[in-house]
């Protein structure tokens, strides 16, 4: 399990990513967007999505994973996945997030 | 056993031994241990020539080499018979082994020379096609889950509208609260003017539009409100559609790619397999069609085999001639082993004189082959 820095928030994804993941995802884009998205505080924001649980991701999921990547300027300081199973290695490389697995 | 030494033991037998008039001679060899003495040069024990005992002997070993000469035929035939079958039976093995070398090489050269080569053609076409739909399922998957962001970007929004339209319908609930309110001052100001009597006229006339305003506004704000739900109701027929489009299982997708990508690696594999095999073919059948060759070329040895039983069996008559030529000679000149010896030389070369030329071959060399 890796250690997450004071300064980054954890997201712990669930067993089943799917379509309803977006009401613990949602308040994050939010605060993710807007005038103030762009201020010092919100770009020194890491997030990483801890997918220890998780087995299975629609596309849903995988969409609101692209959002957050784009909400965080596609910046592998800032966005992190951790703790991916083996079978949804090919699933996330082929979402264009690999770059994201720590 | 050489002749001349046949006939050294033969004299030996003449000038001092007791001949036998029964057996054979090989077995007289055997048996007697006089036999193998050797002969002295005085010529002490000897016989003459014209005992009857000597004839005798001459005959036995007339029947021996007779013998000897049936079996030296007999191997002569089975060897023309057997041969001749072989060395066919070796022909059509090598033309049938060359027929096959030469199909093989030409489906390789075929399958490999051909422009462009089919083997690889085929396989690297397969292969390629494979890599391609692996690719393209990989894409496909790649452009599901972009399209299913957007869809989420679109719910998303939907989402905003329904809680905006559920803001006015709020909005819209003040506004029925307000006009509810200015119809009741209304209607309490028109009291107010009814009790004043002809100077609260005018003011009856203006309590009277304000009212007729509330009610307008009560409608107004009924329609918004019908407006806001039927947008309601569509917005979450939207946000249901968004969902149901975001939402896909891509494991299906996922698992046919991975299929794809094995299917792959097996192509590649049995490509080279075939190449391998296909290789390992032909070199068996070019050293079949070489092993055939050499069996073949062994079996021309048979000229030689022939030749040698042809001077086997006119060493034979020979013999025989000598052997009878010896029986007939006076004896008077012959009183010692040494003489008989002579004598059995004499005319044995005479005998010889027609025989063939022994082929010195032994060996069967490749490329050597002695002809005459």
């Amino acid at each position: 399990m890796e250690t997450i820095s004071q300064t980054s928030e954890l997201i712990e994804a669930p067993q089943n990513g799917t379509f309803e993941w977006r009401h613990a995802i949602r308040p994050i884009l939010r605060s993710l967007e807007g005038p103030e998205a762009n201020n010092n505080s919100q770009n020194s924001r890491l997030i990483t999505v801890d997918m220890k649980q998780t087995v299975s991701l629609d596309t849903a999921a995988l969409g609101m994973l692209l959002q957050l990547e784009d909400r965080l300027k596609q910046d592998p300081q800032r966005f992190r996945l951790i703790n991916v199973h083996p079978e949804l290695r090919s699933l996330i490389e082929v979402a264009g997030l690999a770059k994201y697995l720590r | 056993m050489g002749l001349a030494l046949t006939f050294a033991l033969a004299a030996g037998y003449f000038c001092g031994c007791p001949l036998p008039h029964h057996n054979s001679v090989s077995e007289t060899l055997k048996a007697d241990p006089i036999a193998t003495k050797p002969l002295d040069s005085k010529g002490e024990g000897q016989s003459s020539l014209s005992e009857p005992g000597n004839s005798l002997w001459c005959a036995s070993l007339a029947s021996e080499v007779a013998d000897v000469r049936s079996n030296v035929n007999r191997s002569k035939g089975l060897i023309a018979n057997g041969i001749p079958e072989l060395s066919n039976s070796f022909d059509a093995i090598n033309s049938m082994v060359q027929d096959q070398r030469l199909a093989l090489t030409s489906l390789l050269n075929n399958l490999i020379n051909a422009k462009p080569p089919i083997v690889e053609f085929s396989f690297r076409k397969i292969n390629e096609d494979v890599a391609s739909t692996s690719q393209n399922l990989s894409g496909f998957a790649g452009l599901v889950i972009q399209s299913s962001k957007l869809n989420m970007d679109v719910h998303f929004e939907i989402e905003d509208v329904a809680t905006d339209l559920a803001r006015i319908n709020d909005l819209v609930n003040g506004v029925e609260w307000i006009a509810k309110q200015t119809h009741l001052l209304a209607l309490n100001a028109s009291i107010e003017a009814a009790q004043v009597g002809a100077a609260g006229r005018g003011f009856q006339v203006v309590a009277t539009e304000i009212r007729n305003l509330a009610h307008r506004s009560k409608q107004i704000s009924e329609s918004i409100r019908d407006s806001a739900a039927s947008a309601n109701a569509r917005v979450l027929r939207a946000q249901a559609a968004s969902s149901k489009s975001a939402s896909q299982d891509l494991s299906v997708l996922l698992d046919s790619k991975t299929h794809l990508d094995k299917v792959r690696g097996r192509m590649k594999m049995l490509d080279q397999e075939i190449m391998l095999l296909m290789a390992e073919v032909s070199y068996i059948s070019t050293t079949i069609g070489q092993k055939t060759g050499d069996a073949v070329r062994c079996l021309q040895f048979e000229d030689i085999v022939r030749q040698i039983l042809d001077h086997i069996d006119a060493d034979l008559v020979a013999l025989a001639n000598t052997l009878q030529r010896i029986s007939q000679t006076d004896p008077s000149g012959v009183s010692a082993p040494a003489d008989l010896l002579s004598l059995c030389q004499s005319i044995l070369a005479e005998e010889r004189q027609a025989a063939p030329h022994l082929p010195s071959q032994s060996e069967l060399a490749a490329s050597e082959l002695e002809l005459f």
